[in-house]
């Protein structure tokens, strides 16, 4: 009951700001006018039709409730929001908890001959109150990655245009965590439960006009890359297949990271040198066409750990897992199996085939990048079975491999002695491709010397 | 005559030296030379042959298939086989403890969730600084031993038989508070 009336408080609080906005019209006789049919049937129609990138906000998920409708004209109206996971919520920089059901609407207008939707989030900041919102509105395009956001100051607009934003984007302002849900991965009788957020930076307000909030600006948060997301379109596509052979499939692991828009995402994990991991997805947007967008990079703020997303459908899947070890480390066992535990759940059946082909971990170490593709299938399924006992032994035998190769070779760099392990345990499982970090990518398979039995990079020929 | 009887007496000579080997490994130093500990004497270890045999009973590794394949030194203590591995810093790398924990722990064992499955610390003791790790149910501990001084590296393993995990955890505390620098 109290959420409700949370929620009708930050309702006509929003419509009192749009009101505002609007030259003072008398809105309250409007509320609970009925939404016309065609609004609702466009949205829908849209939803089912369109496909983007979504944003941070619209990969919220939520549902249009079509029962809280407020008519502002025949060309304006505002529709509340369901989030349908009770889990989300934002926090802001005081560490305040939001939750996202009783912050965000719908707003649709009419132009240019059709219906355009946007999805919004209020943030309050300290002194907002229900009658005179304080803070920030994020919009964005409800199906377009478009995104920005608008300040408010006890009820007044502060900035007269919508700035725009990127997820990731570094400008100067204040960093906020969003997105952030509760993840849960089960496997074998073990589950381990991890709340992810999503980062985003906000442009603090200095756009002029009276009554912005004093105080000294937030320090940004200095975990998240500058200008991810900059750059080349986040789209490219692969014209390489990727084969199990390990000279075969060189050719594929070397184009999936030079190619610009892949390569913008990789040099910016390269260059976080701080000690927690960050991390992005690789997502095959196009299954016929082979076309592949990046996530925003982001940290769960762990030096030795980070969750993994996944996503499939008929829009597409994830099929690349990309992360950074700020230490001296070659990939660990769990890195060559990065999203076998979602394989199973993998719908429609038919991109199963898909991802195991185009599978990849890639891992940024202090010294060199790896990149982990499947060279057994079955083997690698197979793990899948009672992973976390497998992995445990794995773990443990990797460690025994690794200290064995350091007494025997006492100038080895740690990640030879892992590279050593590696190959010992899972060579005819996955292939592991190296490159140097700096310089002219060129990646090649890692084997082990016949006569060293030492690690070392093959050299295919062309 | 004489010379057969020569042969088959540097035959001999030359089958026991070999069976006599207490140390192996590139660049290793006695570890009886650096440090002082009641469990770690020059005369109590074992040769390479009898610490095979109890090695491969134990473990396997496919670096260490036959005796000269080993490295370091052994000692039986109480059923326990503890190899030590001794190098001058200078012939070998120095290691950063605090970095070595992330990256040879379980991933994401600095969060806790591994608290239950492996362990490890990285602590003072006497004048030398240790880094021990080890799985709870495996029967290999670990430690690495670098001195305050920064002299000496020494690179350790408990291994002890399945029914033994226990005690070995326990034990070595009592091993590394008896290892002194001198």
């Amino acid at each position: 009951m109290r959420s409700n009336n949370l929620f009708s408080i930050t309702f006509i609080s929003l419509v009192s700001i749009f009101f505002i906005i609007s030259c003072n019209k008398e809105v309250y006789d409007k509320i609970h006018t009925p939404i016309p049919q065609q609004v609702r049937s466009s949205y829908e129609s849209q939803a089912k039709e369109k496909y983007v990138e979504k944003n941070f906000l619209t990969q919220i998920k939520y549902e249009p409730d079509w029962d809280r409708v407020y008519q502002e004209s025949d060309s304006s109206l505002f529709i509340g929001i369901n989030v349908l996971d009770s889990l989300e919520y934002i926090r802001t920089e005081q560490n305040q908890n939001y939750a996202l059901a009783k912050r965000m609407f719908l707003t649709a207008r009419y132009y240019s001959g059709s219906w355009h939707f946007q999805t919004n989030l209020l943030i309050p900041v300290k002194g907002s109150r229900q009658e005179a919102f304080s803070g920030t509105v994020i919009t964005a395009d409800a199906f377009s990655p478009r995104i920005g956001y608008s300040e408010y100051y006890r009820g007044e607009y502060i900035n007269k245009k919508m700035n725009s934003i990127r997820s990731g984007a570094k400008v100067a302002g204040t960093w906020i965590t969003t997105n952030c849900r509760s993840v849960t991965a089960s496997m074998g009788g073990y589950s381990s439960t991890t709340t992810v957020c999503d980062y985003i930076y906000i442009e603090s307000g200095n756009g002029g006009g009276s009554g912005q909030p004093n105080g000294p600006l937030p320090e940004p948060d200095p975990r998240i890359p500058t200008d991810a997301g900059d750059g080349p379109p986040n789209l490219y596509k692969l014209t390489k297949k990727p084969s199990t052979d390990p000279c075969a499939g060189r050719a594929s692991v070397n184009e999936r990271a030079n190619l610009d828009s892949a390569k913008l995402f990789l040099n910016k994990i390269v260059t976080l040198t701080d000690s927690v991991e960050y991390a992005y997805e690789t997502f095959m947007s196009s299954i016929v066409h082979k076309e592949l967008q990046n996530t925003p990079i982001r940290t769960d703020g762990i030096r030795d750990e980070v969750q993994w997303n996944m996503k499939w459908g008929d829009n597409g899947l994830t099929v690349g897992f990309v992360h950074s070890h700020p230490f001296e480390s070659a990939p660990t066992p769990h890195d060559l199996f990065n999203g076998l535990s979602g394989y199973n759940q993998i719908q429609p059946v038919s991109q199963r085939a898909v991802f195991t082909e185009y599978f990849s971990s890639t891992i940024v170490t202090e010294n060199y990048i790896y990149v982990v593709t499947i060279k057994d299938a079955n083997k690698w399924l197979a793990m899948g079975t009672n992973f976390e006992e497998k992995i445990q032994t794995g773990i443990q035998e990797y460690k025994y491999l690794k200290d064995d190769y350091k007494n025997k070779n006492p100038t080895a760099l740690q990640s030879e002695a892992q590279e050593f392990a590696l190959l010992t345990l899972y060579k005819d499982v996955v292939n592991i491709y190296r490159s140097n970090k700096s310089g002219i990518w060129d990646f090649k398979p890692l084997q082990l010397d016949s006569s060293t039995n030492k690690p070392s990079s093959q050299n295919c020929n062309p | 005559m004489k010379f057969n009887i020569l042969a088959f007496l540097l035959l001999f000579a030359f089958n026991c030296t070999k069976a006599q080997t207490y140390i192996q490994g590139e660049k290793v130093v006695p570890l009886a030379n650096i440090v002082n500990s009641e469990f770690l004497s020059a005369t109590k270890r074992l040769s390479m042959t009898q610490a095979f045999d109890i090695y491969s009973q134990r473990r396997s590794s496919p670096l260490f298939k036959k005796p000269s394949d080993l490295v370091g030194e052994f000692w039986l203590v109480d059923n326990l086989l503890i190899n030590i591995v001794s190098r001058e810093l200078s012939a070998t790398r120095k290691e950063n403890f605090q970095e070595l924990r992330y990256s040879s722990g379980p991933q994401g064992a600095s969060t806790g969730k591994y608290k239950n499955q492996y362990f490890d610390t990285v602590k003072t003791v006497n004048n030398y600084n240790v880094f021990i790790s080890y799985f709870f149910t495996g029967n290999i501990k670990s430690f690495i031993v670098q001195d305050k001084q920064s002299r000496y590296k020494l690179s350790g393993t408990i291994i002890s038989t399945n029914s033994d995990i226990k005690k070995a955890e326990v034990f070595m505390d009592t091993l590394l508070n008896s290892i002194t620098f001198k």
